[in-house]
């Protein structure tokens, strides 16, 4: 091929641009630290990496919700044990109003009552910030209403997101906690020899399952009858029965209390398999969260060692080309022939 | 053979040395003048004399200067340029639509869109709780502001891109018109007899320069002028020059027009040939491809939201403004309007609405598939397709017999999109009135939205949709890169093979320097001893 002059400063110009072109890339990637700068880069690494971000983001989310509900959790159940306690409690001023066959101190022991029943309320009252723990939906509505006592909130549970397609409710609604279904009919044989029934009397507006306690004599002739519908009105039942000296009732809540004592039992073991449960989840999700930076790591992420190298060999590259240009570029026959005309 | 003739050829000699040292000076003047070829002198022997001693020669005759050219590589080496220039174009803005995108750095649609959803996922948790709605709300202000801004830039590059058409054709029209005055001036030297080297290397200029803005055919004619055909229309022939001009297209893009003709379809090369694909690519994939994942969003978010109960008890309520139908006249000057009347029904695609002979008809414009009529219709009746598309058409009284129109919710599907909701009360997280605050089933419903795939995006879901219109502007600005290193390659390549047949080389010309001065130098020695011979012939008469 015939070499012409312009072919020659064409071609170290192209040289010497691509060399700087690869050099400068190279930076890029150092200064920002990421292997693809662009899309066109590595298609499959940016949309890998897209769908990691996407995963990772929507985890991180599943993990805040996670922690939110184990906080609500963690003080239901807090609040659960308390609730437990203050039935024992309830249950040890009837064992010894009960026990003793009538009362040493009814004044005493009806107080005792009665302020039970308001540390009940209290309890079942709970708030989480703004938030009423016990009465499912109706978060800003107090459950259970002072002096009657009735239940104001629903059954909702709010189930939070906590992956892709699980859920897990956050809340316990008070009709789990301080009332009982009783779902078929139960006779018990009182000391004096009456009898009481308890059966089931449907739901109140609010959704609470009604007990209904009928109390017959030995004559089956009816002695006394009433009906609550949680362990408030129950408690409250019980301070008056106490000031009335009324043993037969007294004697005939004890059955009832100890339904709603099992329940806040079986509440609580429920609130600790739904901490479980997240724990497991969040676990998972942190590992999972975990892998996927990894992956997002070697595929974004520049091995400094490795480009270290590369930008090496491009100056290398860029040097010899520089020196073998000088040394090409002043080669020509009239430089030639002047230094040789003039020597 | 006299002491004259001597004279003469020693003269001839001069005269020819100094006609090639002239080319040869003019070569080296030229080195770095871009298009120039280089010349040499054509020498040729003079009829010799017939004489009693034999044939004796006459001397030497300069008789022309060619240029080394190569048409064949020339014509080459245009093709090449031009697709070259297309591909340039093409490359760069290609890589300006990445950048708008640039989810490798954090840019674009995705991290918005996950906080969409994350939020929806905060609202689930704490649906009473008016911060986890206030952020839900100013975070879909992100992602819309985001897909409008995203979408603003590929409007910009769109619009550039059509800018550069209009300029690019007034460039051509200057071009065009000194490749018709060079015309002419070539035909004219040609019948003066002369080569005009120097004009052809200036039309062949013009072409280079023409070949980086458009692909172009020429053919030569008989008088030495160049016909020069652009999408099948002659720009210049002879010394005539036709005008390009550009309009806007329905699209509100610029369409070519020669000699009357759109001929926009028909410019793949040059610069108009790699902004009109890339015009066409960004909408046609990229926007089209955002227009569609906003309106499927749209849709889904507010047929959930309009289900369910705000914190305030409402329901029906919009969470994004709801689409909007427009209508694109195909065929006829009718003009049909298209409402959204069942929103819930309505989905994210583009229908073809033909009617004819007191019948309409419906067709999915992606899949050509029917899904209304065909049935009769009354002209200034709407309609009525809510249960199926959600829409109501009307014909006005008094339309021709026959339209097509395309009908979509896309095309203003971005411009469109905003948060329709501005209390955070009617964040439907609800259900049901009766679980209002506490209920979060329809805040979960939204929030498990992100996971699931959409009939209209093609069974992918709102991210994995999101991730294949990247990875397609990914790979078109990685294929366009491809393709103009590769013609770069190519064009360097054959831009060496033509400056080796028509390039100057310092060396070659410092050697032919030195030839023809030497052989000046000779001719001149021939001169002074034919002198002397005189000078001895005259020194005998005297003596």
């Amino acid at each position: 091929m015939r070499i012409t002059t312009s072919m020659i400063y064409d071609q170290i110009r192209a040289n010497v641009q691509g060399s700087q072109t690869n050099q400068d890339k190279l930076a890029q990637q150092l200064g920002t630290g990421k292997n693809i700068l662009v899309p066109s880069d590595d298609i499959m690494g940016t949309v890998r990496s897209m769908d990691y971000q996407v995963d990772i983001s929507s985890n991180g989310q599943y993990e805040t919700n996670i922690d939110n509900a184990t906080n609500n959790l963690n003080q239901t159940n807090t609040v659960l044990t308390s609730l437990s306690d203050t039935l024992t409690g309830i249950s040890g001023v009837l064992e010894s109003v009960y026990s003793t066959g009538g009362q040493q101190n009814p004044q005493g022991e009806a107080s005792q009552a009665s302020d039970l029943r308001n540390q009940l309320l209290d309890y079942a009252n709970t708030k989480i910030g703004n938030r009423y723990i016990f009465s499912g939906f109706q978060t800003s509505t107090q459950p259970y209403a002072a002096g009657t006592y009735a239940y104001q909130g629903d059954t909702g549970l709010t189930n939070i997101p906590t992956g892709e397609n699980t859920t897990m409710a956050e809340n316990v609604p008070g009709t789990n906690v301080l009332s009982y279904t009783q779902t078929s009919p139960y006779t018990t044989t009182l000391s004096n020899g009456d009898t009481a029934t308890y059966t089931n009397g449907g739901l109140t507006a609010s959704k609470e399952p009604i007990i209904n306690v009928s109390i017959t004599d030995a004559d089956n002739n009816p002695v006394n009858n009433f009906s609550f519908s949680n362990a408030i009105q129950l408690t409250n039942m019980l301070s008056t029965a106490i000031t009335n000296n009324d043993a037969t009732t007294i004697e005939a809540l004890q059955y009832p209390l100890s339904q709603i004592q099992n329940q806040v039992d079986t509440a609580q073991s429920d609130v600790g398999t739904r901490l479980n449960a997240l724990q497991e989840q969040k676990t998972s999700l942190t590992n999972t969260t975990t892998n996927l930076q990894d992956s997002l790591g070697t595929i974004q992420n520049t091995n400094t060692a490795t480009l270290g190298v590369e930008i090496q060999q491009a100056d290398t590259a860029l040097q010899a080309l520089y020196s073998t240009s000088s040394q090409i570029l002043p080669m020509s026959l009239f430089s030639f022939l002047q230094s040789s005309s003039g020597g | 053979m006299s002491l004259q003739g001597i004279y003469n050829i020693g003269e001839s000699a001069l005269i020819a040395s100094q006609a090639a040292l002239s080319v040869t000076s003019n070569n080296v003047a030229n080195v770095n003048t871009p298009g120039y070829s280089e010349e040499a002198v054509t020498l040729n022997i003079s009829n010799p004399n017939q004489t009693g001693e034999g044939s004796i020669g006459t001397g030497v005759k300069a008789t022309g200067v060619t240029r080394n050219y190569s048409q064949f590589i020339n014509a080459q080496l245009l093709t090449q340029q031009q697709n070259q220039s297309a591909s340039s174009a093409t490359s760069q803005t290609w890589g300006q639509v990445q950048q708008v995108m640039n989810e490798d750095q954090g840019i674009g649609l995705s991290t918005p869109l996950s906080n969409f959803f994350n939020d929806w996922s905060d609202v689930a948790t704490s649906p009473d709780s008016s911060a986890a709605r206030t952020t839900l709300l100013q975070d879909a202000g992100t992602l819309v502001t985001t897909a409008q801004s995203i979408a603003g830039s590929l409007n910009e590059t769109v619009a550039n891109a059509n800018k550069s058409i209009t300029s690019d054709a007034g460039q051509i029209n200057t071009i065009a018109s000194e490749i018709a005055v060079l015309n002419q001036q070539i035909v004219q030297q040609g019948t003066n007899g002369s080569q005009p080297n120097e004009l052809l290397d200036q039309r062949d200029e013009q072409l280079t320069a023409l070949a980086q803005l458009t692909n172009f055919n020429t053919y030569n004619n008989s008088d030495g002028s160049i016909t020069v055909e652009v999408g099948g229309q002659n720009i210049v022939s002879g010394s005539l020059a036709n005008t390009m001009s550009t309009t806007s297209d329905t699209n509100g893009n610029q369409a070519v027009m020669l000699n009357g003709i759109n001929i926009t379809s028909s410019i793949t090369g040059g610069d108009i040939g790699g902004q009109i694909s890339s015009v066409n690519g960004i909408q046609n994939t990229t926007l089209t491809g955002l227009n569609t994942l906003i309106t499927s969003l749209t849709l889904q978010v507010n047929k959930l939201n309009s289900a369910g109960f705000g914190l305030d008890g409402s329901t029906g309520n919009d969470f994004f403004n709801a689409p909007q139908l427009t209508t694109l006249n195909n065929t006829t000057n009718a003009d049909i309007t298209a409402t959204v009347s069942k929103e819930a029904n309505l989905s994210a695609t583009a229908y073809n609405f033909t009617f004819s002979g007191g019948q309409y008809s419906v067709f999915n414009n992606q899949t050509g598939a029917q899904v209304a009529g065909p049935a009769a219709y009354t002209a200034g009746t709407p309609i009525d397709l809510s249960a199926t598309l959600g829409m109501t058409v009307d014909i006005p009284a008094g339309a021709p017999a026959t339209g097509s129109f395309t009908i979509s919710p896309l095309t203003t599907a971005i411009s469109n999109f905003g948060v329709a909701i501005t209390d955070p009360n009617k964040v439907a997280a609800a259900s049901t009135a009766a679980g209002v605050p506490g209920d979060s089933s329809n805040a979960n419903l939204i929030s498990q939205l992100a996971g699931q795939s959409m009939n209209d995006l093609g069974n992918e879901t709102f991210s994995d949709y999101y991730s294949g219109i990247v990875s397609k502007v990914g790979s078109t600005a990685q294929s366009a890169s491809d393709t103009l290193t590769f013609n770069n390659n190519l064009v360097s390549s054959l831009q060496s093979q033509q400056q080796a047949v028509s390039g100057v080389s310092l060396d070659e010309e410092a050697t032919n320097l030195m030839l023809y001065q030497k052989s000046y130098d000779a001719a001149a020695q021939i001169i002074t001893v034919t002198d002397q011979m005189v000078q001895t012939l005259l020194n005998i008469q005297t003596a």
